[in-house]
């Protein structure tokens, strides 16, 4: 009885054991998690080079949630709360899980503080049909199941390939491309827009 | 095919692209990164973290020390009682002693009663000295005895003995196989599976 039950252990403390292995393997190909490195190490070029990769990740979420105007600002906000606590984070391949986390519960923050009256107040540039056209798309992403709009916003808004969103969200290749393909279905239903074969 | 475009903007898809340039209004320009006053602090990780094989590994030595020094202690200490077993080793040094004092033959005392008399006495002196050394090595093997229990184990103990071998002689193979298996190598994986089996 003894002898197969520390067989048994043993059988999973190796296994344990090579598991703890295999993390470290995969830290070592990922950009992002050297990049995180620098920074947490107070390189400002590597956080310079994160917050271009990332922002427009950032960006994509907060406008979902907040109007366009104060988007930019929070974006600001997020990344300097990151570069603060960001020797918390225990397993830097976790980043951009933790990064969206971060973005989404700022702009519940936001939303909680200022209630905008309705989102016409958008600060628009241009003050043209299309500028109308844009915020009723955004809006109709914007009711759209939560799983489905961020991948659409980053794809149409930031313009971000379903390769970039995985990667950048910590989502999977095909997690991604499901809801991508899901949303985009309900959003033509909902804009009225034929699907068009060529 | 319009997922591909959707999915990785290969091909072409129309309606997608309009959706796109009409959104764009809304992406993010690029910018500078902000720059915060205060350095990000050291990631507090070195200090205390430990690589949870190398903890398994000095848990297992660990235990393993303790189990061995836990069986070599009575092993010694079972050397000198074994020793005292065969009780006669303590006579002849007392015999000797006791002959010397008691001279049954000797040339120079005068053949009389006196003599005679003294050599019952002499005797009985003898007998009882020996006696009674005898009776105090016996009392000091017991004291030893005591100090010392007996190597002598019952049936369950030397079953239970032979079983903490066993657990020790496995859990020093399967030891080694961990750790093969965590430098990699592919055969001790193997012989972990058919032990296993």
């Amino acid at each position: 009885m003894a002898d197969t039950e520390i067989a048994r252990n043993m059988f999973i403390f190796s296994e344990a054991a090579a598991t703890a292995a295999a993390p470290v393997a995969a830290e070592e190909v990922n950009p992002d998690v050297r990049l995180v490195e620098r920074v947490c190490a107070g390189d400002r070029e590597a956080f310079n080079d994160l917050y271009k990769r990332f922002a427009p990740v950032v960006h994509g979420i907060v406008l979902l949630r907040v109007p366009y105007g104060e988007a930019q600002d929070i974006v600001q906000d997020v990344f300097i709360s990151v570069f603060e606590n960001i020797h918390t984070l225990r397993e830097h391949a976790a980043f951009p899980g933790w990064l969206a986390r971060i973005a989404r519960n700022r702009a519940a923050e936001f939303y909680r503080r200022k209630r905008p009256s309705e989102e016409i107040t958008e600060d628009m540039r241009c003050a043209n049909g299309a500028a109308a056209e844009a915020i009723e798309i955004l809006d109709v992403i914007r009711s759209l199941p939560q799983s489905y709009r961020e991948p659409l916003v980053l794809r149409l808004v930031e313009g971000l390939t379903g390769v970039e969103i995985a990667e950048r969200t910590g989502m999977t290749h095909e997690s991604v491309r499901v809801h991508l393909h899901r949303g985009m279905s309900q959003l033509r239903q909902k804009l009225g827009i034929s699907e068009k074969r060529k | 095919m319009k997922e591909d475009y959707l999915w990785d903007k290969t091909g072409e898809d129309a309606e997608i692209e309009r959706l796109e340039n009409v959104l764009s209004v809304f992406r993010h320009q690029g910018s500078e990164a902000p720059m915060p006053s205060v350095a990000p602090l050291p990631e507090p990780k070195r200090g205390w973290f430990f690589p949870l094989r190398f903890a398994f590994a000095a848990g297992f030595a660990a235990v393993l020390v303790t189990l061995a020094a836990f069986l070599i202690m009575p092993n010694r200490n079972a050397v000198p009682v074994a020793s005292v077993e065969p009780s006669g080793m303590a006579e002849p040094p007392v015999a000797g002693q006791f002959t010397n004092e008691a001279p049954i033959t000797r040339t120079d005392v005068p053949d009389n009663s006196a003599v005679a008399v003294q050599r019952p006495e002499a005797a009985r002196s003898v007998r009882a000295e020996k006696i009674v050394a005898r009776n105090e090595s016996i009392k000091a093997v017991r004291r030893t005895a005591k100090r010392h229990p007996s190597p002598a184990l019952t049936a369950e103990e030397k079953h239970a003995y032979q079983q903490l071998m066993l657990a020790l002689s496995i859990t020093g193979s399967k030891l080694k196989i961990v750790k093969d298996a965590v430098n990699g190598t592919d055969a001790a994986s193997e012989d972990l599976k058919k032990s296993i089996r």
